[in-house]
């Protein structure tokens, strides 16, 4: 309740008027005041001046004879007026009479200028024989203005005490009764129901009637505002209880949640995939309470989503006893919140896992195959930051001769015996791979030093000097080993293979030794005899090799019964290569190079000009 | 034009009837020293303001009687005011005791013969009254 004394519109309204009639009739009364003395000082001055016109002729006697009893006399009839203070008369340098009121002691500055006369001669109007003084009193004429500005202060006093009044009569009339009647109206009135407000009797048609009449409109519009949203809301809800059933049976798991993970609301589904039982009442639910194996996973996407606004996809295995694989795919919704949808996935997942199993497997022996070393050799092998490991080929002696003798099965048959003694000799951490045809990788982690791989290959080399059974025939097959380690002799599983690649063919090149650590001698005879082979394909294609014969004399016959033909390369740099550098190169066999100098040979016997006859020479090999 | 002819011819006419028979003098005893007296001399003296004369004698000034047409005339010229006047201002004065009214004789003839016989005495009289004995030492008109 407000207090109507401090903040009514009556007090308001009487308060400003107050003050300003105070202000006003200040500064009246200093204006009153002003004038009020300065009149009063006239008054006194024609006053005195019409005294002094009745005791002129006597006064004027008085000093023509110098008579001083007639002065005094003049001099106390005017001090009867009370304005007076103080009459002198003079003659001359004489002073004839003097009179003072009785009861007052002016100092000297205390005197008004008073007023003086001065007196002709009765007998000669051109004769000046005095002068007559009359001093006005300060305290007479002082009160006497302080009479006339009470009396005007009064009058002003009252004239405010009834403007006041008239004014509070007519606020409050006119102006507060309508308006409080209005308000308590107002207060009571039940807008919804249709009620209106009546203007108060007697205030039909001024400005108090024309606010009722806009309030009265104000309050349709509202109603009517409402009637209509109300109709909105229950359409909203409709929609709303229809999105929400779409929403609780949809077969995949739907979920809102913000960037902390907080779900605001889930379906059924969401449960049922999730195999969570959230309880509302204990806490609010969290992702982070879903069995998830990677949960940072499903935040980090969340993030991005909102982030970036654009639509995350990610896959999440759930930590429960089925293992299974959950798709969520997250939608941002004004940048605040992600509606997850949640769908299984796990069979997608069991196809995918098995066709990977299926690419990465050997079928015949169970093992990894190449693109299962891919797999198993970690990423950071490529960077070169890889633990460092041993790598090894094993080559089964003697299978090709059992799958060309025996049948493709009696050489199945050897792999997986071979496969399952490699096993046999191998930790759990390491690693036992089929590459292709008979030859085994194995991968032995953490080792780098020669003495340790060493045991590895003797244990492996034994298992195959055991014999085998196979279709009632015993086999002892063997083995060759080319071990390489990683990083020292290849950063990349490439290179790595190749070094083993090469340590194995040297192990297969030695008798009586099982096993061969790589080497670098071993990759610069492996690329220089690279590099004579391509040589020696151009050569040919040249025509650089060259066949030079050296007659056979019969003494006896003393005649030509053959020729050896010996054959040189005269390579463009190196000049004339001798025959030992390339004629035993293990390629040579392959490359024709027998068959074309045969060629050469038969063409030179048949040129008939020497009259030899051929026959295969000597100390040519096939 | 024939009016203020008129009307200079009545002011010649009776200041000439004035000096001739009817001007008041004032006359004082011949063995004073006087000779001559100026108009606010005479007025001092008949109204009480200073009778000393010129020569430090203390002056007798002496009325005609209240009826007399000299003395109306004399006041009436001397001060232009009239007998009521001047009686009023000797009422005024006459309480106080400071200045008294001239002394009153019966007729002009005793004027003249108090200023003869009275070196003090001060008169004024019709200028066909004064004898030799008298000096005459203001003259009044109607000027």
């Amino acid at each position: 309740m407000i207090n109507p004394f401090r903040k009514g519109i009556l007090f308001g309204t009487v308060f400003s008027i107050v003050g300003t009639a105070l202000v006003v009739s200040a500064i009246f009364i200093a204006i009153v005041a002003m004038n009020t003395a300065a009149d009063t000082r006239v008054a006194f001055s024609k006053h005195t001046e019409a005294l002094l016109d009745t005791v002129e002729s006597a006064a004027s006697i008085a000093c023509f004879v110098g008579d001083q009893q007639l002065a005094t006399e003049v001099v106390s009839g005017l001090l009867k007026s009370h304005e007076v203070a103080r009459v002198v008369i003079r003659s001359g340098d004489k002073e004839l009479a003097r009179g003072d009121r009785a009861g007052l002691s002016y100092q000297d500055g205390q005197m008004i200028k008073g007023i003086s006369r001065k007196i002709v001669s009765p007998f000669n109007k051109g004769e000046f024989i005095g002068e007559i003084n009359v001093e006005p009193d300060v305290y007479a004429i002082n009160k006497l203005v302080r009479e006339k500005v009470y009396f005007t202060i009064s009058m002003l006093v009252l004239q405010l005490f009834f403007v006041v009044v008239a004014v509070v009569l007519i606020v409050y009339y006119v102006v507060v009764r309508p308006i409080r009647s209005l308000s308590n109206d107002l207060h009571n009135i039940d807008a919804a129901a249709g009620e209106k407000l009546l203007a108060p009797a007697g205030y039909e048609e001024n400005e108090i009637a024309r606010l009722i009449c806009d309030i009265n409109k104000l309050s349709e519009t509202l109603v009517a505002a409402l009637v209509n949203e109300q109709v909105l809301r229950l359409q909203r809800e409709i929609d709303a209880e229809k999105y929400r059933s779409i929403f609780d049976n949809a077969g995949s798991g739907i979920f809102i949640a913000d960037i902390e993970g907080h779900i605001s609301s889930y379906n059924r589904s969401f449960v049922t995939l999730t195999a969570c039982q959230f309880n509302a009442h204990a806490q609010p639910p969290r992702l982070a309470y879903v069995p998830w194996s990677d949960v940072d996973k499903l935040m980090q996407a969340i993030n991005v989503c909102l982030s970036s606004g654009v639509n995350q996809s990610v896959d999440l295995e759930l930590e429960t006893n089925e293992h299974r694989w959950l798709n969520v795919n997250l939608t941002a919704i004004e940048g605040m919140l992600v509606q997850g949808v949640v769908s299984d996935v796990s069979q997608v997942k069991q196809s995918e896992a098995t066709a990977l199993q299926r690419v990465i497997m050997d079928d015949l022996t169970g093992l990894p195959n190449r693109a299962g070393l891919e797999c198993y050799l970690p990423e950071t092998i490529r960077q070169g930051h890889a633990e460092p490991f041993a790598l090894m080929l094993v080559d089964v002696k003697g299978f090709k001769k059992i799958n060309g003798d025996m049948g493709m099965a009696a050489g199945d048959l050897m792999l997986r015996v071979a496969a399952s003694r490699l096993k046999g000799c191998l930790k759990n951490t390491d690693w036992l791979g089929r590459l292709g045809g008979d030859e085994f990788t194995v991968v032995l982690p953490g080792i780098s030093k020669r003495g340790a791989a060493e045991s590895v290959a003797n244990r492996m080399a034994g298992v195959f000097r055991k014999t085998i059974e196979i279709n009632d025939t015993l086999i002892t097959p063997g083995c060759d080993i080319g071990i390489a380690f990683y990083p020292a002799d290849g950063d990349d599983l490439a290179s790595l293979l190749r070094s083993a690649e090469f340590a194995l063919s040297y192990a297969k090149r030695e008798e009586g030794q099982d096993y061969q650590f790589f080497t670098l001698e071993m990759a610069a005879t492996a690329e220089q005899h690279c590099k004579l082979e391509t040589e020696l394909h151009q050569a040919i294609r040249r025509n650089e090799l060259r066949l030079y014969y050296q007659p056979i004399v019969d003494l006896q016959a003393g005649c030509i019964v053959g020729a050896e033909a010996l054959i040189r390369w005269q390579h463009p740099t190196r000049g004339l290569v001798p025959p030992d550098v390339f004629i035993f190169h293990p390629k040579v066999k392959t490359t024709g190079f027998s068959r074309l100098a045969l060629a050469a040979i038969m063409r030179f016997l048949n040129g008939g000009e020497h009259g030899l006859q051929a026959r295969k020479p000597y100390g040519f090999s096939n | 034009m024939l009016r203020r002819f008129f009307l200079v011819c009545y002011f010649v006419a009776f200041s000439s009837v004035a000096v001739a028979a009817d001007d008041v003098v004032v006359i004082v005893n011949q063995k004073i020293g006087v000779n001559k007296m100026t108009r606010d001399e005479v007025i001092n003296v008949f109204l009480g303001r200073n009778r000393q004369l010129a020569s430090g004698v203390t002056a007798l000034p002496l009325d005609l009687p209240g009826s007399s047409v000299e003395r109306e005339r004399f006041y009436l010229q001397l001060t232009g005011k009239s007998m009521n006047e001047i009686n009023a201002y000797w009422a005024r004065l006459i309480f106080s005791g400071k200045a008294s009214p001239p002394a009153q004789v019966r007729n002009q003839e005793e004027a003249v013969q108090m200023v003869i016989d009275n070196r003090s005495a001060v008169a004024y009289v019709a200028r066909n009254k004064v004898s030799s004995s008298a000096t005459i030492v203001y003259e009044l008109n109607a000027k």
